[in-house]
């Protein structure tokens, strides 16, 4: 089975949060198959779920739960991932909005890091392994610094 | 005539004077030697006459007879002598006067010619002068050009080097101050196009580099 990362993890953080989670729901689902008896209901994070949903019904079993979650593990180690500095914390539906525009027209299971740093002033930095694409107003400014005087020119 | 031969004349000339000169001074005392031998003492008696010649027998003279004829015979002598001095002295005069011409006409035309070769070593020097004058103005000229030329890159380039600092200064300063001014209150929400468009850009690399992982 390959793993389908829902939408709502795009982090290691987030995926180690909810393999934590899937991890105790396994153990939960086992517990209930070996006594035969119902016990608490056990709640799920809006993550962990998605991720459950993720798996086919007919294996969300706590063994099946339980292999979905190493490979879940698996793919944070292994999964290609970049890593966005925006000037400020961004807030949850623009952190959505740009992982699902990555997920789409970059890599399905591509990972993604939010950073803050006010010094870049605004935009984004975009960090992968090997590359860094400076989009920074920072940058912009320092790349054309003949514009601001070009600009006072005209002032 | 070439000096050479000028001065020869000269010598010979003088010599030919010498001569003449010492000749007739002992021709004078000659003269005057005799007259007082004559008066102090009787005339010597005649040499013997050859003894093959016939004598001759001249008519006796008396004493003042001999005297005034003497005396004409000097005079006469002395007329003759003093003509040819005085034509002597004319012609020394004017072969003087020639030479002189002469002379002054060489030394004219000695002095002119050196003078022409002084003008014409003058005037090859003095060309000579002018050409290495303006070569070394022309030299002066290019090393002047090449220094402006140098001076002006240096000054362009310092210049650049200026401006170009004071623009990044410029460009430092601005992002200092927005970053100052906004702080965490940056809207990332108006920013929301600008950064997918970001993303946009740099859709292909990342899609490559993502590809060549997988």
């Amino acid at each position: 089975m390959k793993p389908n990362l829902p939408e709502e993890v795009y982090s290691v953080d987030q995926i180690l949060a909810v393999s934590e989670e899937l991890h105790s729901y396994s153990v939960y689902l086992a517990a209930q198959r070996v006594q035969g008896v119902a016990g608490e209901p056990f709640i799920l994070s809006s993550r962990a779920e998605a991720a459950v949903k993720r798996i086919p019904e007919d294996q969300r079993t706590d063994a099946g739960i339980e292999a979905y979650r190493l490979q879940l593990e698996g793919l944070a180690t292994t999964a290609p991932a970049v890593t966005l500095v925006l000037a400020a914390q961004a807030k949850a539906g623009l952190k959505q909005e740009l992982v699902n525009w990555l997920r789409t027209n970059v890599h399905p299971d591509l990972l993604v890091n939010f950073r803050a740093n006010p010094n870049i002033a605004g935009g984004i930095v975009i960090r992968t392994i090997n590359h860094v694409y400076d989009c920074s107003f920072r940058q912009a400014l320092l790349a054309h610094p003949e514009k601001f005087t070009k600009a006072l020119d005209r002032v | 005539m070439t000096e050479v031969t000028i001065v020869g004349l000269l010598i010979l000339f003088s010599v030919l004077v010498g001569a003449i000169v010492m000749w007739f001074e002992k021709r004078k005392k000659l003269n005057k030697g005799g007259h007082a031998h004559n008066q102090e003492a009787p005339a010597e008696p005649a040499e013997p006459a050859e003894p093959d010649a016939p004598p001759i027998n001249l008519p006796e003279l008396s004493t003042a007879e001999r005297e005034r004829l003497e005396k004409l015979a000097s005079q006469a002598f002395e007329a003759a002598v003093a003509s040819a001095t005085d034509r002597f002295g004319k012609n020394l005069d004017e072969t003087s006067g020639r030479l002189n011409d002469l002379v002054t006409r060489l030394t004219t035309g000695i002095v002119e010619k050196e003078l022409e070769v002084y003008r014409a070593n003058v005037d090859e020097a003095r060309k000579a002068a002018l050409a290495s004058l303006a070569n070394m103005q022309n030299i002066v000229e290019t090393q002047q050009q090449t220094l402006q030329k140098d001076i002006d890159r240096a000054l362009a380039e310092r210049r650049d080097y200026l401006i170009e600092r004071l623009d990044k200064k410029l460009g430092e300063a601005v992002a200092a101050y927005l970053v100052d001014s906004l702080g965490q209150a940056a809207d990332l929400g108006a920013q929301r196009a600008f950064l997918l468009e970001s993303l946009e850009r740099h859709k292909a690399d990342l899609k490559n580099e993502f590809s060549d992982e997988t």
